[in-house]
């Protein structure tokens, strides 16, 4: 039962620091304070989705491409809600789920020689890359199909 | 307001707008959507990750005697970075512009303006320190890695802004601070504070790393924007190599 509590107790830690360090990133990237708790909110809930995918299925490519289609498709429901542009809140919210890590741990596996671990971090790094640009593209061709239908003037509010 | 004068605003909004970390598509749409507004006639515009190129024929709409035919402008861009701030406002001005056509000078006051309202230097430093620390404890580090973490990167905080002003080159620039990095971490390791070396690193690499710039240049790719992509990510696998190189030095220094 401890150690039960104790692995609740470890992820709930993990997803309070993966939210605090995207706000980190929020205020690095000079995004406005009054969007901060949008940010907390939503890259806490894509790292969760995350988690919980990993837990489940144990795929890389998969997680990452739920929990980045969440965090773009919360996004662009912030940008809709706060009249922003989306990219503002969907590079904060993914910023957990970036392969920063095993890209960095690929490269030096490269430069100290390893091969083994460069071939398995490289692997790792170029699933999660994809699998997040995969999600961010699905919501965004989604939200382009909707937009066509439902007011074709809405997709270029410029044309005449 | 003249064509060329609409295609240099648009540009310069343009390039504003890659300054502060736009994506190619959303740069090449701003600045197409503000020259169509104007005039309503073809408008080729082209983007990468350091060049904007806009081709405007005026020749099929109306417009006033004795102007060109075709208006064509570029501009370079030489270093881009992330500003969410001004991004916010450079897309709220464009919005106003493609619905009230405003002259030229007001746009040009417009972009000054929001230039000229630097980031709060100490909105940066808070946001270094809790990205190196969370994230230090998010890939499993104790609490103390997560403060020693925050520490050093107060002091990569202040050596890169005193790098960007002498150095030119940004894989050099990554190296050194890299190095600097590797240093610190590798001074904690050999001194009696119980820390674990590898998570100080890794939160400090989570500034330094392009993992975003990665995931963006294979959007890119699958977008169809092959250029871009390519430029992007041949870019940010240089500069992980970079970094990588900075830190193994440091750890063959120190021989951990």
């Amino acid at each position: 039962m401890t150690s039960y509590t104790a692995y609740i107790a470890s992820t709930i830690i993990q997803i309070a620091s993966a939210s605090l360090g995207a706000v980190g990133f929020a205020l690095l990237f000079n995004l406005r304070k009054n969007k901060i708790p949008y940010v907390m909110v939503g890259s806490a809930a894509g790292y969760c989705i995350y988690l919980l995918l990993m837990h489940c299925t144990a795929s890389t490519l998969l997680s990452n491409m739920v929990a980045a289609m969440f965090c773009t498709a919360l996004a662009e429901f912030y940008a809709r809600w706060r009249k922003a542009p989306s990219t503002l809140f969907m590079m904060s919210h993914i910023m957990p789920l970036v392969p920063g890590g095993s890209l960095f741990y690929t490269m030096r596996s490269m430069v100290q020689q390893d091969q083994e671990a460069c071939a398995y971090y490289g692997a790792q790094t170029a699933l999660a890359a994809t699998g997040i640009a995969v999600g961010i593209l699905a919501v965004t061709s989604i939200r382009y199909i909707i937009m066509s239908y439902k007011r074709p003037s809405m997709s270029n509010p410029c044309q005449k | 307001m003249n064509p060329e004068l609409v295609v240099r605003s648009a540009l310069d909004i343009g390039e504003e707008m890659l300054i502060s970390g736009a994506e190619t598509v959303r740069v090449e749409d701003t600045v197409s959507r503000i020259c169509k507004s104007y005039y309503d006639c073809r408008v080729d515009v082209t983007s990468y990750m350091n060049a904007i190129f806009v081709s405007m024929d005026i020749s099929t709409c109306s417009h006033e005697e004795g102007s060109p035919a075709i208006v064509t402008q570029t501009r370079r861009v030489l270093s881009t970075s992330n500003d969410f701030t001004v991004l916010e406002d450079l897309n709220t001005l464009s919005r106003y512009i493609c619905a009230n056509h405003p002259e030229y000078d007001y746009i040009t006051q417009q972009i000054a303006e929001i230039k000229a309202e630097r980031p709060n230097p100490y909105k940066l430093l808070l946001g270094y320190i809790m990205s190196a620390a969370f994230f230090a404890l998010m890939f499993g580090g104790t609490w103390l890695d997560a403060v020693c973490s925050g520490l050093i990167s107060i002091y990569i905080f202040y050596l890169k802004k005193s790098v960007d002003r002498r150095l030119d080159n940004q894989l050099i620039r990554i190296f050194l601070l890299a190095f600097a990095c590797g240093v610190g971490a590798c001074l904690l390791h050999i001194s009696p504070i119980p820390v674990q070396m590898d998570m100080i690193m890794i939160g400090n690499v989570m500034l330094l790393i392009p993992g975003l710039a990665l995931t963006n240049s294979l959007r890119d790719l699958m977008t169809g924007d092959i250029v871009s992509g390519t430029l992007r990510l041949v870019n940010s696998l240089l500069i992980a190599v970079f970094i990588a190189c900075g830190f193994v030095l440091s750890m063959i220094l120190f021989q951990v």
